[in-house]
């Protein structure tokens, strides 16, 4: 279980995150939708501590964290229950799609290498890219490398993984893969908190889905009640808006 | 005047006994200045308090000033100065039991910290924000980060001007020779002032020179084709 109380940040004058709240079960899917420039990106960011938050409490697995003030111990303590999915993969360009893999669970878990590879074997095969382990990032597509960084997130064993729009980089193409991935990922029970403008995938796989805007939750609840009962004049708007786009697609 | 073939034969003969000074001073000089330019260019890239300000300082000023003021002056404190760093040091040794040459290393190794460091800085910074976000994101120390994802990326990238930083050092040690330092330059005018064959002398000269770095691009060549091993794109990647 993750808890986040009054998250708050500002860059310089900016503020971003005007006190956020919120809630999330084992096991539960939350996706983050919102505007760009709503902050849901920094406050997933604030998580995992990639961006320090000027104010805010975290509740993880039992442990009372100070999102301002944790000390380095601590915030590598949080990070082995957290794991990132970033936007352009973040893959470590100079290992192999396996050492990819293996290096967290190596390095920072102190895992027997023997033990990791296998682990990581055992992943990659999960996610279907058994053949590429010795391939380098650069070597393979960007659908390719976003299935190996959630690989990266998953042989991690997190409590919650964070996905920084995982498809926004994509060839539109390939996006229908990783959101399945996604999916598979979500049925063995991981929580997941995701920023995405996939509305369909939201509808599908969320079990709540929270709207934000302007720094603050808008609205949250589960995606029927977003998606088709909005209460709040700023979510029916924006959904009118992206609903408006994904329809005229076709005719583009 | 005509140029002399068994002239150059011996000037260049002269030249190669001091070859082993000139690569002995490159040498030290390189492998200290980087190791110092690395600490100095990661200081100044993680913005440590007060030492990054101190280094960015000194990385100006060493900058602003030819390299050949830097020697004078440098061989002026050493020998106004040097008895008395070593009785502070409680040590036993005068001035002139020492080699000249303990003063090519100090400055050489000091005179490559500023350019050396500010291939590395900028290196460092070519690197993308999510590499170093991504190995905290898997719960590595900024150490582990650096050592074992961070730094292999960043020599492929820093590595064609660190060989011409490492040119710059090699190319600059005949300056050395005005607090004097005999090196290759020298050695190879030794003859001439019998002779007064200074054409041949200067052409011995810049031939063990044109010889030695030839050799160094050519390992340098061979090295950067393998750092870059990650960077090829393989084709049927599909």
């Amino acid at each position: 279980m993750l808890e986040l109380d009054h998250v708050k940040k500002n860059f310089g004058k900016l503020s971003v995150l005007k006190d956020v709240s919120l809630k999330i079960e084992n096991g539960d899917v939350v996706v983050l939708l919102g505007p760009s420039g709503s902050g849901k990106t920094t406050l997933l960011r604030c998580v995992n501590f990639l961006e320090k938050a000027d104010n805010g409490k975290m509740i993880i697995d039992g442990d009372n964290i100070d999102l301002h003030t944790a000390n380095k111990k601590t915030i590598r303590k949080v990070r082995k229950k957290v794991a990132f999915v970033f936007q352009n993969y973040g893959l470590f360009q100079n290992k192999t799609a396996l050492q990819n893999i293996t290096e967290g669970l190596i390095v920072a878990r102190k895992i027997p290498k023997a033990e990791a590879i296998k682990k990581g074997e055992e992943v990659l095969k999960w996610v279907g890219l058994s053949d590429k382990k010795d391939y380098y990032p650069s070597q393979l597509s960007g659908g390719q490398q976003q299935r190996i960084g959630i690989a990266r997130a998953v042989a991690l064993d997190p409590e919650i993984i964070l996905f920084d729009e995982p498809t926004s980089a994509l060839d539109p193409e390939l996006v229908g893969d990783v959101l399945s991935l996604i999916k598979r990922v979500a049925q063995r029970g991981i929580s997941m908190m995701v920023v995405t403008h996939e509305m369909s995938f939201a509808q599908e796989v969320a079990n709540k889905v929270v709207f934000m805007d302007g720094g603050v939750i808008v609205e949250q609840g589960s995606p029927r009640d977003i998606f088709y009962y909005p209460k709040e004049e700023r979510t029916k708007k924006f959904l009118e808006r992206v609903q408006h786009n994904e329809r005229n697609m076709y005719y583009i | 005047m005509e140029f002399d073939v068994q002239s150059l034969k011996d000037c260049f003969f002269s030249g190669i006994q001091y070859l082993g000074v000139t690569v002995k001073i490159s040498l030290v000089s390189i492998i200290f200045g980087t190791i110092l330019a690395l600490i100095v260019a990661l200081v100044r890239f993680y913005k440590v308090p007060v030492l990054s300000q101190l280094f960015a300082l000194f990385v100006t000023v060493y900058r602003g000033i030819p390299i050949m003021l830097i020697i004078l002056i440098g061989h002026l404190m050493y020998v106004m100065h040097f008895d008395t760093v070593v009785k502070a040091l409680h040590l036993s040794v005068k001035i002139k039991d020492v080699d000249i040459v303990l003063l090519g290393y100090i400055v050489m190794t000091v005179g490559v910290i500023p350019s050396i460091s500010e291939t590395f800085r900028g290196a460092l910074k070519s690197i993308d924000k999510t590499q170093y976000e991504a190995c905290y994101s898997i719960g590595l120390t900024t150490t582990q980060s650096l050592r074992r994802v961070i730094l292999p990326q960043m020599f492929p990238v820093a590595f064609p001007s660190y060989i011409n930083n490492i040119l710059g050092v090699i190319k600059g040690v005949p300056l050395l020779s005005s607090v004097g330092i005999m090196e290759v330059m020298q050695g190879s005018l030794l003859p001439c002032s019998v002779s007064y064959s200074y054409l041949e002398g200067y052409a011995a000269a810049a031939l063990i020179y044109f010889m030695l770095i030839t050799l160094i691009l050519n390992v340098a060549k061979y090295i950067e084709k393998n750092l870059n091993r990650y960077r090829v794109i393989r084709k049927n990647t599909k």
